[in-house]
Formats: structure tokens, C-alpha cells, sequence
């Protein structure tokens, strides 16, 4: 039962990591950016959640309606400014030291405007509720609804771009911008897209962050390592396999955590490495890592 | 959101802080070797003393490290207040007598950043560029411990506090079993695992006797300094006394998903819970166990849940968590500088800033108090090595209670006795009330604090 | 629909360079609708950079691009294809991860109204019927080339260019291909060429232009040019041995 225990929980955590590595997934499945201010832009969600969601007088668990048009905005601006202008310098260097330069001016912002507390997004009730089938198996209801997101959004995503124009547009640019303006696209307006989506995405992570646990400004970090191997075990380029990477990397920490909870994060660590050694376009990828 | 950053005083001086290193890229990748390594060659070329003449007139120069940004900077919420008030004491405003000539006293400041690494390069600084005479410093083994070894490899005098003195001692190169060895330039005050279990046990039997709780207890202890020691040094306490031990396992920072131990703490019937961890992992853990209805009769923690912040952030799910206090404004004690009582320092510290008071008023006032007496018994303040000698026999009572480095249980180590506290929502106190506030709910260790709130069941 | 005859795209003083060097060295030429027109050349005599040029994957030096009159020098490229201007470029470069169908939808992005749709180009390439769930990095180099025409196509432009179709290709496919390009005159599309393979450029084009290290060598129809002269201009050899067209070697 411990056993079965461990997968569930691990199938649940697999569904928060695989929201977290949407976004990333999705930058560097299009546009070939690796975004080392990612977690930081998640705890930004967080923080803009705790300034303006008490003003609508909404509730938290609704945060994302205010939160996440904000993001998938930004996003769409980040993209055409900054990140355009790196990558118009055709060195894939600049552009990772650009958003290497915003994990550190984001983290230094927010430690000046809130210092370094942790905060954490009230859900009332939710937070402690949770469906016991048994005695040994809880599944917490805060964390089922993050998976569901999860595979909502994943397998939206997934959806969106394999069966409509705009998704085919994006796979268009992602594979070839060169070919894609030929054809009339406008590939810098679609980048925009993909930022816009992929930004939407990191907030709702974020604020699924924020309601599990804990957030400062300092927190973006750790949950980055999982979402990049998230990314890389499932293959770069599917969505579907951002969703399953989460969730083996979820399931192999758990197991390893049955085993020993030293082992925990290791386990995670270690079918990481195994899929890049044995396999290592990761377990459903698209295309080759540009 | 106004917190106790308040902007520095005119007259502060601070370390230039050079633009932020990326500290992350380079963290356990060898930066620490480096810093240590070239401490450890200055130290072999440096001497007791600095080579220039110090005349009776050059005032003494104490600097003040501590963690004002990063991780750990909620211990460093009452710094500028402390700061302020300290100047405008007498003796550090109008100058001390030491040797029968007067001395002026500056303070410099400098921010560890949270940062092994920083605190040691910080340090070296204002020893070698600042000449300071003396070094305070404070909050958690990762930013002091650096600081400690730094002043002891360059023969400086140091006094350190919130930092179990295991841990403290252990990173000075000591060892905590058999703490024999004197390292002569440092002191500090705090106290260690053995009051740790002098606070919790006794909250333990009297929760066990009222609600018939199991004697197990539930250890979260992470595979860090702080959880390793820990690990190895609270158990034997607890089991002495009968109680049996659930460890959950040596985990990592930062891990998001426990479980795989809260399972095994349901399995094995902890009634009682203990703990180490870093903060955020401490938010992430409490909210699973409630949501796999691990209910602990008393969560007893240690290191979390140490500021209204901590609180806050958990919300309702603070209520009843038990954690150890190392100061509070409820005691009886006063400055030994202005006589002004703990009560007096935490209300004047919550009008002025607005923000509830913290245990670490205390003890970064008491660092003053202990630097004055071990300056004025001496005979010249820019002796180090005398004065470090003094720092260790001080024997004073001020703000935190009565302190003897000459009694710990290592050389240079004061004990002060911290006191059992839960916290609960906020009453009126000093005319302000707050969401969550510290109780005393059990003196055992130390009776001159008073008793204003009931022990009861973390969870029922 | 422009009228047979009428100046469609010009090309005014054209200067192109790619860093220090110079790839295309101020050439002019019109191109009038319904012709087919063939650029010819050696190997890095500029050629394919003009088609880039003229579609605004690459910035002019100086010089002009008219169609229609008007001057497009500064449209970006994706708005060029909505004025009329498809290429289908060097390599093809298909969408390798979309499917052959879904390559010809994306053609349909900005598509303009006309004759040509993904069904025409399924008429064109009854092959492809089969194979339209396949992804395109799967195809052969001749299947390639036909779904990369397919998709220029189906935008139904007014100007086609075709950048080295032959490349990589065996003679009985690049054959097939061309004498697709009847057909597609015929609804009206004008061509604009670049081949290596001189021969397959001389059968189908109704007039010339050889560029050699980016200079303008030779124009005319070939009809009226001989082998030597194409030659001359090809190589840049000065040979003058009266041979006509008809009498060359096939």
C-alpha cells in the first residue's frame, strides 16, 4: 500500500513539476531560449498575486484570472523587446546571459520591494483538504487540482498545437523561421505568441507554488533544476512529454524517498542522467535540440 | 509593506559591497576553498597585531556582521533599530574609559548576504582594511561560523550569538563531545542541544500526561549542518526520557514531497514532533502532513517558526506550533547600558517601525552590552589578544538575562536559557496587537520569565 | 490577373553584398508576366542570393525591388508574399516536423485568392493524396521539392521563384518537375528561375540572364543566343565559335 502511496503522491508532485516546465518547454521547443530567470518569474506571480488579488476581493484559488493575463502580456512584450534583441545577435550566448542578468535583477528587485519572507497564498480550507481513500493513501486536494491544471493545460497545449492554424504556424517558426516568413509569417509576432502562452503558463505555476508552499524572492532556483529535467525527460518539442517527464521525475523521487528519504531528490537526479545517457532526445521528443 | 528595513543612519558606514558575485555558480564549486585557502595564508603572514601605532586616541572600531539580505535576513529585521539605539547609549555615543584613557567607539556594518563565502570575505575586510578591534556577529552556523574562523585565523577578537554552540564550535574545528581545545580570539553566547531538550521534553511530559499521548516523537532532520547535528545530538536526550524515535530520514533542502515520511511518522504513532529544517520546507511540510492527517499532539520546532513572518506565512496552520524563544520582552531583565528594560526596547522597537518585536532584539543588543564589558576590563581595547582573553571571562547580566562564558560547556561559550513559546493569534501588547504572537508557555529552563500563555495540544 | 506582357517585378541597379564581399554586382532586369526567366550561372555567381534579395531574406546594398510599380525594397519578407512574391527556396526547406498536408496549409497562411488550392496541388501531385499524413522530413528529395512547390502555390502568387530546383535531384525527377511549369503558366503564374543545370534552364525559359561573380553577362533568349555564347558568359571566356542551339549535343 506504502508503494502504491509513493506513486500516487509521486504522479501528483509530477503534475506541479510538469506545470512548472511548460513555459520552459515551450520557450526553448520554439524559440530555442533557455530561461534561467524562470523559477524567478514564477515567484514574481506569486508576489503580484499577494498585492493585487486582495483588491478584487476575489478569492486566492481565483488568483489566476488576474494573474495570468498580466503574464501572458508580459510575456508577449518580453519576447518582442528583449529576447528578440538577443536573439537577433545570432549567438546563442547573449541570450542566455540575458535572462541569466533578469534571474539576478529579479531576485535583487524583489528582495529590495518585499525582503526576505516567505510568503505563502491563502487558500483557506483548501490547503488542508484531502480525499482518503485509505488509511495510508491521502491525495491532498490542493494537489489534485494542480495536476489537473496540469494535464488541462499540457494537453490543451498539445491540442492547440497540433490541430489548429495558430498551433501550426507555431510548430512552422519553430522549425524553420527562415522558410516560415516565405510563407507570411511573421515569425517575431509568433515568438510573442509562444511567450505569451509560455508566460501564462509560469503563472499559474507560480501561483501553484505559492499555494503549496512557501515563496521568496530567493525561491525561484530551486524549482527550476526540476522543471529542466522535467523538460529533458520528456523529450524536447512534446508537451505530452513535458507532462510524463514531470511525472516520472514525481514517481522516481517518491520511490527513491520509500527506499531511503535520503534518496528523494537523488532518485530524481539519477533517471534524469539515465535518460540522457540511454536516450538522450528524451522519451518523446519532437525534434532535435536545435 | 513597511518591514524593520528602515534606511541607514547618516553616520553608518558600511563595507563596500562589491556588485552582487553570482554566488549560485560559483557556490561549493571551490569558492569557499579559495576563500579559506588565501585566509589561511594571510593568517600565516599576518601577526597579533597590526603594524601601525595605535595612539591613545585612535577610537575603538567595532564592526557588526550580519545577514542583511538573502536567506536569513529575517533574523536581521531588528539590526538598524538595535544599531540606532546602541549609538545613542551613553557609552557608545559619549566614548568608555578603558585603562584609564578615553576612547570614542565606531561602529561598522557589513552584510553577509546570507553567504558562507561573503561572510568570510566581509570579515577579512574589516580586518585587514578597517582594523577593527572587534567583531560582532550573529544568526544561524552558515554566516557566523565563517565569520568566527576568519577572526580566529587573524587574531581577532569576535563574539558571535544565535548559533547552537555545537554547531559553532563544531565549525571552528572543535569538537562538541569533547570540547577541550580554546579558540582563544572567539566567544559566544546562545545555548545548545542539550537546552534545546530542556525546553521541549518538559512541554512534551506535561502534554503527554494531559491528553495520554503515546511517548513517540517524530524527528524532520535534513542532511544539512544544522539537521546533522541535530540528528546525532537531540534523540539521545528524548530517549533517555523514554520516548521512542521515528527518524524520518537524512532528505535534502529543498525537497517538495514528504510523504514518503509522514507515512512513516503515521505508521510509527508520533504523537510528538521535532524538527530542523529550512524554512520554506517546513511551510511545504506542515501543510502535507495536516493534508495526510498527521496531527501531532505537539509540534516542538526548532530553527522555523522564529519570526511573526514565519507565522503569517503559515496562516492558521501556526496555531499551537511550539518553538524555543531566546528573548522576549516579558522577563524582568535590563540593559546593562541604559538600564532601559526588554520590555521598554521591544515597545519603543514596535512603535518606531511598526513591526512586531523579535527575539534577535535581544540578542543583537546583548553583543553591545558583552563588547562594553570585555573592552573595560581590559587595560588598552586595541590589544586583541587581552581582549579576547576578557571577552571569554565576561560574567554580566544585561538585556538577555545573566550571562558567564567562564560556566559553558566549551571555552568562550555563555549559555543563556531560552524558554518554551507557542505561537497564538495576537493580543494587545504595548498598546499594538499582531496576527500571531509568541507565548511563554513553559519556563522550565529559565524561571524569571514569566508564564502568559497556555500550553495546549498543537493539534487535539 | 496581370496581362501577358505587362512589367511585372524590375529589378533596378541591384547591389548585394554578404560582408565584404560583393554577390550580386548592380544588376537590372525585368520581368514581364507570363515569362519564365531563367538566371544562370556557376556556382556562387550570386544567383541564389538575388532570389533572397529579391524576397527580402537578404538587405540590399542599393538598388531597387519593383512589383507592379511599386517599390517593395524595404517590405519585410513575410508582407512581400501577400503582394505576390513566393520562393520556393534553395534546399526546399520544408517544415520537417509537419505533415505533408499541414506544410500545404501553412502555404494558405496569407494565401491570395486564385486558382491554386491544396486540392489543385493534390491534382498536380496525385501522389501526394497518399502521403499527406506523413511528415515531410520523411520524403525523398524529389517528393520534397514537389510539396515545397505545392507550397508556394497554393498562395497563389504572382511571381514564382524557383531556387535550384534541380539541386540533389535525379535527372527523371527534375525532368518531371519542370514540365509541371506549362501548366502553371498557364493559370497565369509568372516564373523566375535560378538553375545550375544550364541545359534544363535553356529548355524551359523563354529568356536569360547569366551572372558570373555577380555581373550581368549575358541576357536574351535562347532562341536567339548560341552555345558559345552562353558559354562565353557562363565561364567567362572570350571563345566566339558560331553553334546554335539546335545543333548542341542534348
Amino acid at each position: 500500500m506504502t508503494w502504491l502511496n509513493a506513486v500516487i503522491q509521486g504522479i501528483l508532485i509530477g503534475g506541479f513539476y510538469a506545470l512548472f516546465a511548460c513555459g520552459l518547454s515551450l520557450l526553448f521547443g520554439v524559440m530555442g531560449i533557455i530561461n534561467l530567470a524562470h523559477g524567478d518569474f514564477a515567484v514574481i506571480a506569486g508576489y503580484v498575486a499577494v498585492i493585487l488579488v486582495p483588491q478584487t476581493h476575489l478569492p486566492m484559488v481565483f488568483g489566476f484570472l488576474v494573474v495570468v493575463p498580466i503574464f501572458a502580456l508580459g510575456g508577449y512584450i518580453l519576447q518582442r523587446t528583449i529576447f528578440q534583441a538577443a536573439l537577433n545577435r545570432g549567438d546563442p550566448l547573449t541570450i542566455l546571459l540575458v535572462t541569466f542578468g533578469l534571474s539576478i535583477i529579479t531576485e535583487n528587485a524583489l528582495l529590495q520591494a518585499f525582503s526576505s519572507n516567505g510568503q505563502s497564498l491563502n487558500i483557506g480550507n483548501l490547503i488542508t483538504d484531502s480525499i482518503n481513500p485509505s488509511n495510508v493513501i491521502s491525495i491532498s486536494d490542493i494537489s489534485l487540482v494542480v495536476l489537473i491544471v496540469a494535464v488541462v493545460v499540457l494537453g490543451g497545449l498539445q491540442l492547440m498545437l497540433s490541430r489548429t492554424a495558430t498551433g501550426r504556424t507555431i510548430r512552422a517558426v519553430a522549425d524553420d523561421r527562415e522558410a516560415a516568413e516565405l510563407v507570411g509569417i511573421n515569425y517575431r509576432h509568433v515568438f510573442g505568441i509562444a511567450a505569451a502562452i509560455a508566460l501564462a503558463t509560469v503563472a499559474l505555476a507560480g501561483l501553484a507554488s505559492g499555494m503549496i508552499t512557501e515563496f521568496a524572492p530567493t525561491s525561484g532556483t530551486n524549482n527550476l533544476l526540476f522543471a529542466f529535467e522535467a523538460v529533458v525527460i520528456g523529450g524536447i518539442g512534446s508537451l505530452w512529454g513535458t507532462l510524463v517527464g514531470g511525472i516520472v521525475l514525481g514517481v522516481a523521487q517518491q520511490i527513491g524517498a520509500q527506499i531511503n528519504p535520503a534518496y528523494q531528490i537523488l532518485a530524481g537526479h539519477l533517471v534524469f542522467l539515465a535518460v540522457l545517457a540511454f536516450r538522450s532526445r528524451g522519451l518523446f521528443a519532437v525534434r532535435e535540440a536545435a | 509593506m513597511t518591514k524593520g528595513n528602515v534606511m541607514d543612519q547618516a553616520n553608518e558606514r558600511r563595507v563596500t559591497n562589491r556588485p552582487v558575485d553570482r554566488r549560485t555558480m560559483l557556490k561549493g564549486m571551490g569558492a569557499g576553498a579559495l576563500a579559506i585557502g588565501a585566509g589561511q595564508v594571510i593568517g600565516e603572514l599576518a601577526l597579533a597585531k597590526p603594524a601601525f601605532a595605535a595612539t591613545s586616541s585612535t577610537p575603538i572600531k567595532i564592526a557588526y556582521i550580519s545577514p542583511r539580505t538573502g536567506a536569513f535576513a529575517d533574523f536581521s529585521i531588528s539590526d538598524s533599530y538595535v544599531l540606532s539605539k546602541i549609538r545613542s547609549s551613553s557609552a557608545y555615543a559619549k566614548g568608555v574609559t578603558v585603562g584609564g584613557k578615553h576612547y570614542s567607539i565606531d561602529i561598522v556594518t557589513a552584510d553577509t548576504q546570507s553567504d558562507p563565502n561573503r561572510a568570510a570575505q566581509v570579515a577579512q575586510q574589516l580586518i585587514q582594511q578597517q582594523n577593527v578591534d572587534l567583531i560582532l556577529t550573529t544568526s544561524t552556523p552558515e554566516t557566523t561560523v565563517p565569520v568566527a574562523t576568519a577572526a580566529q585565523q587573524l587574531k581577532t577578537p569576535c563574539l558571535g550569538t544565535v548559533c547552537p554552540w555545537e554547531a559553532w564550535y563544531a565549525g571552528l574545528g572543535g569538537n562538541p563531545g569533547s570540547p577541550t581545545t580554546n579558540f582563544s580570539y572567539n566567544a559566544m553566547f546562545f545555548f545548545g542541544l542539550k537546552e534545546f531538550a530542556g525546553t521541549f521534553l518538559p512541554m512534551w511530559k506535561r502534554i503527554e500526561n494531559s491528553t495520554h499521548a503515546a511517548k513517540v516523537f517524530a524527528g524532520m532532520f535534513p542532511n544539512d549542518d544544522d539537521g546533522n547535528a541535530f540528528r546525532m545530538g537531540f534523540p539521545p536526550y528524548a530517549e533517555a526520557a523514554g520516548y521512542t524515535y521515528i527518524d524520518g530520514g537524512a532528505y535534502t533542502d529543498g525537497t517538495t514531497d514528504y510523504s514518503a515520511m509522514i507515512e512513516k511518522f503515521k505508521a510509527g504513532g508520533a504523537e510528538f514532533f521535532v524538527n530542523c529544517p529550512i524554512p520554506p520546507d517546513f511551510n511545504t511540510f506542515w501543510k502535507q502532513a495536516v493534508q495526510a492527517d498527521f496531527r501531532p499532539k505537539l509540534a516542538t520546532v526548532a530553527k522555523v517558526m522564529l519570526f511573526p513572518s514565519d507565522a503569517v506565512a503559515l496562516g492558521r496552520l501556526s496555531n499551537n506550533i511550539a518553538t524555543d524563544a531566546w528573548w522576549t520582552p516579558y522577563g524582568p531583565y535590563k540593559s546593562s547600558l541604559t538600564g532601559e528594560t526588554a520590555a521598554k526596547l521591544a515597545s519603543d522597537f514596535e512603535h518606531s517601525t511598526g513591526s512586531e518585536w523579535v527575539d534577535s532584539l535581544g540578542s543583537s543588543y546583548s553583543l553591545f552590552e558583552v563588547a562594553i564589558e570585555a573592552l573595560k576590563a581590559s587595560d588598552d581595547p586595541h590589544d586583541h589578544a587581552q581582549v579576547a582573553n576578557n571577552l571569554q571571562k565576561v560574567s554580566y547580566s544585561g538585556i538577555s538575562g545573566p550571562i558567564d562564558f567562564g560556566a559553558g560547556p566549551a571555552p568562550g561559550v555563555g549559555i543563556i536559557k531560552p524558554v518554551g513559546v507557542q505561537w497564538k493569534p495576537g493580543k494587545k501588547l504595548f498598546g499594538k496587537k499582531f496576527p500571531w504572537q509568541e507565548f511563554v508557555v513553559d519556563n522550565s529552563l529559565n524561571k524569571d520569565i514569566p508564564i502568559n500563555g497556555d500550553l495546549v495540544a498543537t493539534n487535539t | 490577373m496581370t496581362t501577358p506582357g505587362q512589367s511585372l517585378l524590375e529589378v533596378e541597379n541591384l547591389t548585394v553584398h554578404h560582408g565584404q564581399l560583393c554577390a550580386v554586382n548592380d544588376v537590372s532586369f525585368t520581368l514581364s508576366a507570363g515569362e519564365t526567366f531563367a538566371i544562370i550561372g556557376a556556382n556562387g555567381a550570386g544567383k541564389s542570393t538575388m532570389l533572397r534579395t529579391i524576397v527580402g531574406l537578404h538587405p540590399a546594398t542599393s538598388g531597387r525591388i519593383l512589383l507592379d510599380g511599386t517599390d517593395v525594397s524595404a517590405t519585410p519578407t513575410s508582407k512581400r508574399l501577400s503582394k505576390g512574391l513566393a520562393l520556393v527556396p534553395e534546399g526546399r526547406r520544408l517544415f520537417p516536423s509537419l505533415t505533408v498536408e499541414e506544410n500545404l496549409k501553412v502555404g494558405t497562411h496569407r494565401a491570395r485568392p486564385g486558382p491554386f488550392d491544396i486540392e489543385r496541388v493534390y491534382a498536380l501531385f496525385p501522389w501526394m493524396v497518399a502521403r499527406k499524413r506523413q511528415r515531410a522530413a520523411r520524403l525523398s528529395g524529389g517528393e520534397q521539392q514537389a510539396v515545397a512547390i505545392g507550397r508556394a502555390l497554393v498562395a497563389n502568387p504572382r511571381v514564382l521563384l524557383l531556387d535550384e530546383l534541380s539541386l540533389g535531384l535525379a535527372p527523371v525527377v527534375v525532368q518531371r518537375i519542370y514540365a509541371l511549369l506549362p501548366e502553371l503558366l498557364a493559370d497565369g503564374v509568372t516564373i523566375l528561375l535560378v538553375e545550375q543545370d544550364v541545359t534544363q534552364a535553356m529548355r524551359v525559359a523563354s529568356r536569360v540572364l547569366c551572372l558570373l561573380e555577380g555581373r550581368t553577362t549575358l541576357v536574351g533568349s535562347p532562341k536567339e543566343l548560341t552555345r558559345a555564347q552562353i558559354e562565353g558568359a557562363y565561364f567567362g571566356l572570350a571563345d566566339e565559335r558560331e553553334t546554335t542551339v539546335e545543333s548542341m549535343p542534348p
